[in-house]
């Protein structure tokens, strides 16, 4: 079973979970929530960009320039394959999914 | 990638988003404290006996107010959850919460009118926006909470 590469590595996954519950998410907002730094953050969101996963918005809060990430329809149907997936590789064997609460 | 991988990206999958959605409130109080402000002033500027200017001018400064209201909601937002996530029980708080704001504020109104004490709907009004000011953000905070747990539980 092949799993989608664009969204594969850890870091990419983690911020287009992220993107997948929300309508709307602004940088600072994904780069504290994931745990990432700006520049890992910008590579990324330029990846998933190009591939057609994340629409982004530029604009200004005051002066300060601001910045949020949306899944695209491409992106949101991406990410549902992948958790399937990932289901479908678990569900054989009977492992629980259930989040650390420790981390 | 073998199941025991599968199931610890899986769960980093709802972990994420999990914090995500407990990192803000489902709606940001302010926003409705603000819509209640509206609300009181628009009240208080047709209240009977009002001059015409004070109601005009009142009405431009209240219409600016909730223009600039509807502006930093959709710019100062740092995320605003899916609506997909919605639960039932969330859904229901929310609409529970906000009629009994709304009667809360009917009901004093038609009880200041009837012991004729002049505001009346304005001070209803103002009852409405301090309870939806003081109750809010528990509200806002519990939807969230409530959207969490559904993604942590997988359904």
């Amino acid at each position: 079973m092949e799993l989608d590469p664009v969204i594969h590595a850890p870091a990419r996954l983690q911020i287009v979970s992220l993107l997948a519950a929300a309508q709307e998410a602004e940088f600072g907002f994904v780069r504290d929530t994931v745990g990432v730094s700006d520049s890992v953050l910008s590579k990324h969101g330029s990846a998933l960009e190009a591939a057609g996963y994340v629409a982004v918005r530029k604009g200004y809060v005051g002066k300060r320039p601001k910045t949020w990430f949306k899944l695209t329809d491409k992106g949101r149907a991406a990410f549902t394959a992948y958790v399937e997936n990932l289901q479908r590789i678990v569900a054989p064997s009977g492992l629980s999914v259930t989040p650390d609460k420790r981390a | 990638m073998n199941p025991e991988e599968a199931a610890q990206s899986l769960a980093t999958i709802r972990q994420t988003q999990a914090k995500a959605l407990r990192s803000e409130p489902w709606f940001p109080h302010w926003y409705t404290t603000g819509v209640g402000v509206f609300v009181t002033g628009g009240q208080f500027v047709t209240e009977p006996g009002t001059p015409i200017p004070v109601m005009i001018g009142g009405g431009l400064v209240l219409l600016a107010g909730l223009a600039i209201l509807a502006f930093l909601m959709v710019r100062r937002r740092r995320m605003a959850a899916h609506r997909s996530l919605m639960t039932g029980s969330g859904s229901v708080a929310f609409a529970v919460w906000l009629v009994g704001s709304i009667a809360l504020d009917i009901a004093l109104t038609f009880w200041l009118t009837f012991a004729e004490v002049p505001y009346g709907r304005t001070y209803g009004a103002l009852a409405m926006t301090v309870f939806m000011a003081a109750t809010g953000p528990f509200v806002a905070r519990w939807i969230s909470d409530r959207m969490a747990r559904r993604v942590e539980s997988g359904r």
